[in-house]
């Protein structure tokens, strides 16, 4: 059964060759590329700037790591009637030299100031750079349209200004940390990002680059919100709409209405700083704490913005590779607008230990909701698998991966919005550890399987299956060496953004930095999987995974028009049971066998 | 149409099709190859707009948090900050801002109507109205007060004050109207791109997406105003 | 009709759309019925809808001086809530008014008007839960006001007894240049306020000097809390009105050490 329907024949009778198809030259192409308004080229062009912000995160990440090899200790002799200080189990010190500013200064070594700006370094890049924009940047780009049918999203010109804006902010900080790196960690609290560094403009840079980046952020949002209403094909209604479309939705809307508070946020915190207009400012009748609020009504629902493109993805990975109907679309649908929605109730928490008892206690009864719609998408996840024909390809590993570790992630976030358990492990390790279950276990881990998945959509070549999944393990063997032990760290006191620590908490830590050389090489294979696909991989078929959804409709790679014809539908993006999957052999992709009496599949 | 029945002149070589070259420039206009239709294509840039309108009242609604909670701690020294201010000129700036809302409708009426002549007045008023406005801000608010020392933070400097958090009243002040008074810029600066554009006739009935949208934009800058004006002016 | 010439080879709308069971053009039937985006309001409509917010304002602006008249004739203090509600409740008419009719989103597809309700609905959470954190802090600050020592906030104020007028009774009148009464009071720690140096009076010197006077001005600033703040007592907490969730830790001898 076909669901493309020929009834606008002839308004492309010509054939289209694939968007990657070189336009004349060198110079010509990379032009083509600098101005097109195509939403695939876009979606290319960001997934391969995020992996680079990727990369420089992550090598931070690695450099933060090796200092907590061992701890800092401080040594003091008197040599020669002088009492000389000294430090021993300093790694990132070995920079000082080509870090500007980064003296020693009133018991704080130069390695330390390194250290500082390392993990504030990594912050920054990881969540403005990466993890926010990663997957409806890239892959949503590229995927919102072809699963809606469409020829591109609402706004091509204003899509392509979303790029430009996010490789402009992305100066910015690079050019922040080239001029010597900021130490005021991700979240910019006053007063670290109001005094520290005072005759240095790269604070500033820094916070302009975040300030950037919400505009990138606005103008996807707003894309995908008129492009899920305006330009569904003909037949597809909303409960049609496979389910990433409906997390890009989601996502979509939280993206319009947080990300202008931080602009303003960010406007304030430039105009404290740089005019001391004081209101952030105690000293002046200003309040920090009014700041932080301002901070995480963003940054809260921002968290959102990072993990529901993943439920998104996942919830395309599972069915297709377990072959089997999603269990509980519209369940699946209504949790992801829940969550959209809960999203800006709980911002409270991370000010647990800040705000006054009324609001603590409101914001921690609101953030046990959260619970409730993620329980009901593990659920249905898990539900799905559960007798389904599982291919354990990397897409599908990826996936068993993220149930694994975002359920922990989540299940750990519910001891942080208790307030009495909160007060002990409150800027502890336990929450490093959380948040990292969740925004790399749940968000890169299911950004990596999704690229994995679509991979030969995208660029119309396989990758090579064998060597893609021995990078998938050992990513997750290194990522829970790294984390859980971090879980451990945290209960026992280790209090997180300190370059030195007890003694006694020396083997965890070194099993932690163990484990993050062996994520470094498992990512290290993943780009080495990609890069000889893309020079050497063999040719993808239009759909090798016996997809649904209409990305599959079209070659591998897309035409530049996406559709020969503007497709119709007339079945859902997941009935495995009742569709042959467009372009496969039923030998290959046999529809399950009619169920016996009394049987059930879930 | 044009060249023959107005100058008598003969047609002039064209290369484009004389029936399209001498249709006006909004029938010419097509709609992206996306779309289905200029109406799908009109009404998702208004929708568009519309969202982006939204973010443009969240990015506003962090000062009025700000100013909510400042007020809440110091009523008094808003109150006397507040005293300081001239509410002749806010007013005035207030009925300036309406009637440029007012023309900005009336030529999107104007469009629809193919009204061409009362388009570009009707424009060109709303103009005139955001270069008063941004003068009275700047010569008689802004101008004199700075230079008395009623000014944000640390710079604050009015050696009467009354209450130790008046800079407090005077940041908020300045930030508030300051960007105000940026999206007043902003918005003229579009809608001068409009009136170019209708010179050139590109805006017709049915075919006025750009009037419509930064029409949208310049009222939105107006009910901002219409807020702001009572909560800096009007309290005591 | 200029969308006529658009539709390219697809045929009369009618017969596809009868072939196929909807419109190719508006699968979704958007546009069924009526178009919603081209609504013309009259010009009288505009007329008077402008001369209602004109009203309006004069409303607004009158109602204002209208109480401060009452107040100072007739010695009647009206209480704040008064003014803003009046203020405000014509603002919201205003806005309504220009949103409604000179944006068009009453004849504008409903869709329109959810999303603006949506982004009221998130200022109304932002804005509604900041105030009860920050309307309350009073209550950690007076707490933490007993057992935090300079250093750890560096004690610049953080306290909130040092802002909290109720506290500080101390008031003095202030007079004008020619002392008169101008009927408003002020803290007696306030009078140092005339101290601060006039930049008004040469800006370059302002210009030059404004950066090195900013450390002396916020110190300045510092010593006038210091001055209004209350010697820590350990039976300050038991101050408050409200009963308290969590007991104070044990100060006995309320030097803000336990």
């Amino acid at each position: 059964m076909s669901t493309i329907d020929t009834h606008n024949a002839g308004q492309h009778a010509h054939h289209e060759g694939s968007y990657l198809t070189p336009h004349g030259g060198a110079l010509a192409t990379i032009w083509n590329w600098a101005t097109t308004i195509d939403h695939k080229k876009i979606g290319v062009m960001y997934l391969f700037a995020i992996m680079f912000m990727f990369f420089l995160g992550g090598v931070a990440a690695l450099g933060v790591r090796a200092e907590l090899w061992e701890p800092t200790r401080v040594v003091t002799e008197v040599v020669e009637g002088e009492t000389v200080t000294s430090y021993t189990g300093q790694v990132l010190v070995n920079l000082a030299p080509i870090v500007p500013g980064v003296e020693s200064e009133g018991g704080i070594s130069a390695g330390m100031n390194i250290y500082n700006r390392a993990f504030s370094l990594h912050g920054i890049i990881m969540t403005f750079m990466v993890i926010v924009p990663s997957v409806p940047a890239s892959l949503g780009n590229f995927f919102l349209p072809l699963m809606l049918g469409a020829k591109d999203v609402a706004f091509p010109r204003l899509n392509l200004m979303s790029w430009y804006i996010y490789v402009f902010g992305s100066i910015f900080a690079v050019a922040a940390v080239v001029m010597g790196g900021v130490d005021t960690g991700w979240t910019f609290y006053t007063p670290y990002s109001t005094m520290t560094d005072a005759d240095h403009l790269r604070v500033v840079f820094v916070i302009l680059a975040a300030f950037i980046l919400g505009f990138s952020s606005i103008l996807t949002g707003l894309n995908f919100i008129v492009t899920v209403h305006k330009l569904r094909a003909p037949g597809m209604g909303w409960f049609d709409m496979p389910l990433f479309v409906w997390a890009m939705y989601a996502t979509a809307i939280i993206q319009v209405l947080a990300t202008p508070v931080i602009g303003i946020t960010l406007l304030l915190l430039i105009f404290e700083r740089v005019f001391h207009v004081g209101i952030f400012d105690p000293r002046m009748g200003g309040d920090p704490v009014l700041y932080q609020h301002f901070f995480w009504f963003y940054s809260h629902p921002v968290v959102y913005v990072m993990i529901i493109p993943a439920f998104g993805i996942i919830n395309e990975i599972i069915p297709v590779h377990a072959r089997k109907k999603l269990f509980g679309y519209r369940a699946m649908a209504f949790a992801t607008l829940g969550i959209a929605a809960v999203s800006f109730l709980v911002w409270g928490h991370h000010m647990f230990t800040a705000s006054g008892e009324l609001a603590a206690m409101i914001f921690s009864a609101l953030t046990f909701l959260v619970a409730i719609p993620t329980a009901i998408k593990v659920f249905n996840w898990v539900a799905t698998l559960y007798k389904g024909s599982i291919a354990f390809n990397t897409p599908m590993l990826y996936a068993l991966s993220f149930l694994f570790m975002f359920t922990i992630g989540g299940l750990t976030g519910l001891p942080l919005a208790t307030l009495a358990t909160d007060l002990h492990l409150h800027d502890s390790y336990f929450v490093v550890a959380h948040f990292h279950y969740v925004m790399m276990g749940g968000t890169i881990i299911a950004f990596v399987g999704g690229i994995h998945h679509w991979w030969p959509k995208m660029f119309g070549k396989l990758y090579n299956e064998r060597w893609a999944i021995v990078g998938c393990v050992l990513v997750f063997i290194g990522f829970n060496l790294t984390f859980f032990t971090q879980f451990i760290l945290g209960t026992r006191g280790m209090p997180r953004r300190y370059a030195s620590y007890p003694d006694e908490f020396q083997f965890l830590h070194q099993l932690s930095t163990i484990g993050s050389w062996i994520l470094g090489i498992g990512f290290l294979i993943h780009l080495g999987v990609f890069v000889h696909s893309l020079v050497a991989g063999r040719k993808a078929p239009e759909n090798p995974w016996g997809g649904l959804s209409l990305e599959w409709e079209t070659e591998s790679p897309p035409i530049e028009h996406n559709f020969h014809h503007e497709p119709i539908v007339k079945h859902g993006p997941y009935d495995f049971d009742t569709v042959q999957p467009p372009h496969t052999d039923p030998a290959e992709f046999p529809m399950p066998e009619p169920l016996r009496p009394g049987e059930r599949t879930h | 149409m044009t060249s023959i029945e107005t100058g008598g002149n003969p047609p002039q070589h064209n290369q484009q099709p004389p029936a399209l070259s001498t249709e006006p420039r909004w029938k010419r206009q097509p709609f992206a190859n996306h779309w289905r239709s200029h109406a799908e294509d009109f009404d998702a840039c208004k929708i568009g707009m519309w969202l982006f309108l939204t973010t443009e009242v969240l990015l506003f609604a962090g000062i009025f948090v700000a100013y909510a909670v400042f007020r809440m701690w110091y009523p008094e020294a808003f109150a006397n900050g507040s005293h300081h201010l001239d509410v002749h000129w806010g007013a005035l700036n207030t009925v300036i801002l309406l009637i440029s809302s007012f023309t900005v409708a009336a030529s999107i009426r104007n469009a629809q109507l193919n009204q061409q002549g009362l388009l570009k007045i009707n424009l060109s008023i709303t103009l005139v109205c955001a270069l008063l406005f941004m003068i009275i801000k700047f010569t008689f608010e802004y101008a004199p007060k700075w230079a008395e020392g009623k000014r944000p933070g640390v710079w604050f400097s009015y050696p009467f004050a009354a209450d130790p958090n008046e800079h407090i009243w005077w940041s908020l002040y300045y930030t508030a109207t300051g960007i105000h008074a940026l999206h007043v810029l902003i918005g003229a600066g579009v809608l001068f791109v409009v009136l170019l554009k209708s010179f050139k006739g590109w805006y017709g009935p049915k075919h006025y997406t750009g009037i419509e949208v930064a029409g949208l934009y310049w009222h939105l800058v107006d009910v901002i105003w219409i807020f702001l004006f009572p909560l800096l002016y009007l309290i005591h | 009709m200029a969308d006529q010439q658009h539709q390219g080879p697809a045929g009369s709308p009618t017969s596809e759309k009868e072939k196929l069971g909807f419109d190719p053009h508006d699968p979704h039937g958007f546009h069924e019925g009526e178009e919603h985006g081209h609504h013309i309001l009259s010009m009288r409509m505009l007329v008077v809808i402008l001369a209602l917010l004109l009203a309006l304002t004069g409303l607004t602006v009158g109602s204002a001086q209208a109480e401060i008249i009452i107040a100072e004739e007739l010695g009647i203090s009206i209480p704040q809530w008064v003014n803003v509600t009046i203020a405000m409740t014509i603002a919201t008419v205003k806005a309504i008014l220009v949103v409604a009719f000179f944006m068009q989103l009453y004849y504008d597809t409903k869709l329109n008007t959810m999303i603006l309700l949506f982004c009221l609905l998130t200022f109304g959470l932002f804005i509604g839960f900041t105030s009860i954190d920050m309307g309350n802090r009073d209550r950690i600050y007076s707490w933490k006001d007993g057992q935090h020592t300079p250093g750890g906030t560096g004690g610049l104020g953080l306290e909130r007894g040092a802002f909290d007028s109720d506290r500080n009774p101390r008031r003095t009148t202030v007079t004008g240049p020619d002392g008169e009464d101008t009927g408003r009071t002020r803290r007696a720690s306030e009078e140092v306020a005339g101290a601060i140096t006039d930049y008004s009076a040469d800006p370059d010197v302002a210009r030059t000097r404004i950066d090195a006077d900013v450390l002396e001005r916020l110190e300045r600033y510092q010593e006038r809390r210091r001055a209004q703040r209350p010697a820590a007592s350990p039976n300050r907490v038991t101050d408050l009105s409200s009963p308290r969730l969590f007991a104070p830790p044990d100060d006995e001898d309320g030097d803000g050490n336990n």
